[in-house]
């Protein structure tokens, strides 16, 4: 029987039951490669004092612009060693390196669109995000000038795991790549010397 | 949340196609087939291209095969089986000179030829349908109906091409006459479009769909890479050319796949079909084997043929000259409807204006005018008028009645006329505005003629008075009887002042002075009772009778009831005065 492997989720599901050594090596030497990039990127996040003081975290918070804490930015920095799920244009990832907070988030891409910000309207302008509502008008470009400059990397700009990618080097990108490759030519080669097994 | 990730990079990113996979393998599979049957022709088909094909040339061929067959069925049915090749060479033809595509041709020239029922004209009608088509922009199936319809005279539908012309004009002209005005106003249009671009588009969309009904649409995009030309012409010969020989090759294959079911039928039977001849040989003896008859066609000779059309064309000659003949029929017959209706209008406006009762009384009235005529006020003039004038309306219905009843176009035309003229007349004198002089000649023009001309009478007693002379020998010339010419005053009753008046013997009463004359020399008293119950009498020479008389009424009542007598008295004066006939008196 001909089995025909497409994407990362058939690859993987492949190792699981065919070659569940293969898969277990494989995350390990994903995991291995990953965790320098979310252990430095976790670094680059700056403490609570560090940031303006109206973005700190506070008892009451009444706005909803998330306020910044660090223990919470760092806990959503990691990595994913499964693969993702189709997007629209059929693509899928091995692995995922993510900054999952929204406050990580805002420290991460604050000023790729520009050092002044979101145009200002003004508390009594029209709704949305994609404005800034503050009293001041200047208050966009302060925010983002109180932060370290964007890092540019191979995949994009960014303050935290972008930051890191590009620190990085590539490294991490080349054990990725390198321990798939080495497990699928593993699962090729013990598929045709008839050495896969079904997983218990 | 955990999922939704706000900042991520990913890694080790592969397209996964598992969505895709059915599909892919079905198109690889499909593709296969499809290009093991092209390749002997060099074309590479996309799945796609032969999906289309299975429908789209099933589809246009059934719909071609459909319309051709009854083209040729009208034709076979008229008579012209024979002339079925000549039009289809004909519409093919066409369908590439005019870029029309033969699904439409086809139609359109069946119906007029259904219609017409002439080869001949049905063409020339059909190149004059495409001429206003192009002209006017409507769609040829809708010229054709509508000029097919136009042939036998209904004209309803020509009013849509804005010839300029009236519904009636429409009606009333001939279908040339009206098909003639239509090419004037689309002249030229059908070469203009010649050289434009839809033409060209026009070309290579009608050449894609003979490839479609041949061999299918989806061809389309590989025979503009076989073809490789630039001209729209040449690509559309080309296309033709490759649809007929992939035609040509799926025939051959079909016929080749087909006849595999039928040898191993057959090969069932051999023993008792194909082997006689073996077994016959094997004996020694000739078994003959009947070869197969070949089929006779009856054809007609060219001779035959040109009578047969000769004959259709007489024929839808013939039925042309009939409708014309009808179509006169009915204009004529209309042209007596519309003349009955206008005249039962006008007779209807006379019904309106006359009244019976008026004429009655105004009839007494007339009786009358002779005394009244002394009275002499324009006032009376006018009524006088208007009484004669509504008596010659009613003559003039009653003539307008009679000629109505005969048919007779040109005598209700004149009898319409004559009553007409006498309304306006009528209407001029309701309005009170005539003049004196207008009522002259109105009463001139009501006078009769020649029924007794008073001058030739004259003239007459005149000679007799001579004739007279000449048998008693008197040598005396005897005065006229009647009015002096010379201005003699012998006429002991005849006024001195009329004979300056110019008026000699009895006159026509169309002025007071020739009532007065007139009741002169008939001797009669001409008397108006006056307010003061004296009677007036008219002056005449011996100054008799030109003051006031008493007038005296005397009833022979008897001996009675004064009461009753007096009823009786104003009862005959109310009467009077209720028909009219008593004026100013009191009572």
């Amino acid at each position: 029987m001909r089995i025909e492997i497409r994407g990362n989720a058939d690859f993987r599901k492949a190792l699981r039951r065919f070659a569940p050594d293969i898969n277990k090596q494989l995350q390990i030497e994903l995991r291995t490669a990953l965790r320098p990039i979310a252990t430095a990127a976790k670094g680059f996040a700056p403490a609570d004092g560090e940031v303006l003081s109206g973005w700190r975290n506070r008892s009451f918070n009444e706005g909803s612009f998330p306020t910044y804490s660090r223990a919470t930015v760092v806990s959503k920095i990691g990595f994913k060693t499964t693969p993702s799920k189709v997007n629209s244009k059929g693509y899928s990832s091995a692995v995922t390196i993510y900054n999952n907070s929204r406050a990580g988030a805002i420290y991460e891409s604050a000023g790729r669109n520009g050092a002044q910000g979101q145009p200002w309207v003004g508390p009594k302008g029209p709704a949305g995000h994609k404005y800034s509502h503050s009293r001041n008008k200047k208050a966009g470009e302060q925010f983002i000038a109180s932060m370290p400059e964007l890092t540019s990397s191979l995949r994009g700009r960014g303050r935290l795991i972008f930051r890191a990618w590009a620190a990085n080097q590539g490294k991490t990108e080349g054990a990725v790549m390198k321990a798939l490759s080495k497990a699928e030519m593993e699962l090729v080669n013990r598929s045709k010397s008839g050495m896969l097994g079904k997983a218990a | 949340m955990s999922n939704q990730f706000l900042e991520q990079i990913v890694v080790g990113a592969k397209v996964d196609t598992r969505g895709f996979k059915q599909a892919d393998t079905a198109l690889a599979k499909l593709g296969k087939t499809v290009k093991s049957t092209a390749g002997a022709i060099g074309i590479a088909y996309g799945a796609s291209a032969v999906i289309a094909y299975g429908k789209a040339s099933v589809k246009a061929f059934a719909a071609d095969e459909a319309a051709a067959l009854r083209l040729s069925r009208a034709v076979t049915n008229l008579g012209i089986g024979f002339a079925n090749p000549a039009i289809a060479d004909y519409i093919g033809k066409l369908e590439k000179s005019a870029a029309i595509a033969d699904d439409i041709l086809r139609p359109a020239f069946q119906s007029l030829l259904t219609t017409t029922g002439s080869l001949t004209k049905s063409q020339e009608l059909l190149n004059n349908a495409i001429t206003i088509s192009r002209g006017s922009g409507i769609d040829l199936a809708t010229v054709t109906d509508d000029l097919a319809k136009g042939y036998v005279g209904i004209t309803k539908g020509l009013t849509k091409y804005n010839t300029g012309l009236t519904k009636a004009e429409l009606t009333s002209k001939s279908f040339s006459e009206i098909l003639a005005v239509m090419l004037t106003k689309s002249a030229g249009a059908a070469e203009d479009y010649l050289g434009s671009t839809s033409y060209t588009i026009d070309v290579l969309s009608i050449a894609t769909q003979n490839a479609s009904e041949i061999i299918g649409g989806g061809l389309v995009d590989a025979f503009a890479r076989i073809a490789g030309g630039t001209e729209a012409s040449d690509a559309a010969i080309a296309i033709e050319g490759v649809a007929k020989a992939i035609a040509f090759v799926e025939r051959a294959i079909g016929t080749t796949i087909g006849a595999i079911p039928s040898l191993i039928k057959n090969l069932k039977n051999l023993p008792s079909q194909i082997f006689s001849g073996f077994a016959g040989k094997a004996a020694g003896v000739t078994i003959p084997v009947q070869s197969k008859k070949a089929e006779i066609k009856l054809t007609l000779s060219q001779i035959q043929q040109q009578e047969f059309l000769k004959k259709l064309e007489d024929a839808a000659a013939k039925r042309a000259k009939e409708l014309l003949a009808l179509k006169n029929k009915q204009a004529q017959a209309d042209k007596l409807k519309l003349a009955i209706a206008k005249a039962n209008a006008v007779l209807g406006k006379g019904n309106d204006v006359f009244n019976l009762d008026a004429i009655q009384i105004q009839a007494a009235m007339i009786n009358q005018s002779e005394a009244l005529a002394k009275a002499t006020t324009s006032a009376q003039l006018l009524q006088i008028t208007n009484d004669t004038l509504r008596l010659q309306i009613k003559k003039d219905i009653l003539d307008l009645e009679n000629a109505i009843a005969s048919g007779d176009v040109k005598a209700i035309e004149a009898a319409t006329t004559k009553l007409n003229k006498d309304l306006e007349i009528f209407a001029a004198l309701q309005k009170q505005e005539a003049k004196l002089s207008d009522i002259k000649s109105i009463l001139d023009l009501l006078k009769p003629k020649d029924l007794i001309n008073l001058d030739n009478l004259n003239e007459a007693l005149r000679l007799l008075g001579l004739i007279n002379l000449a048998s008693t020998g008197s040598k005396t010339t005897p005065a006229a009887t009647v009015g002096v010419a010379g201005g003699s005053n012998t006429a002991g009753n005849q006024y001195s002042n009329q004979v300056e008046n110019g008026l000699y013997g009895m006159q026509v009463a169309s002025s007071i002075d020739a009532t007065n004359l007139n009741t002169a020399l008939l001797g009669g008293v001409v008397s108006v009772i006056g307010s003061n119950l004296k009677e007036y009498l008219a002056p005449n020479p011996a100054g008799f009778g030109t003051g006031a008389f008493d007038v005296n009424i005397t009833v022979n009542t008897g001996v009675g009831d004064p009461n009753a007598i007096a009823d009786a008295i104003n009862q005959v004066i109310q009467d009077a005065v209720d028909r009219g006939t008593l004026r100013g008196g009191s009572y």
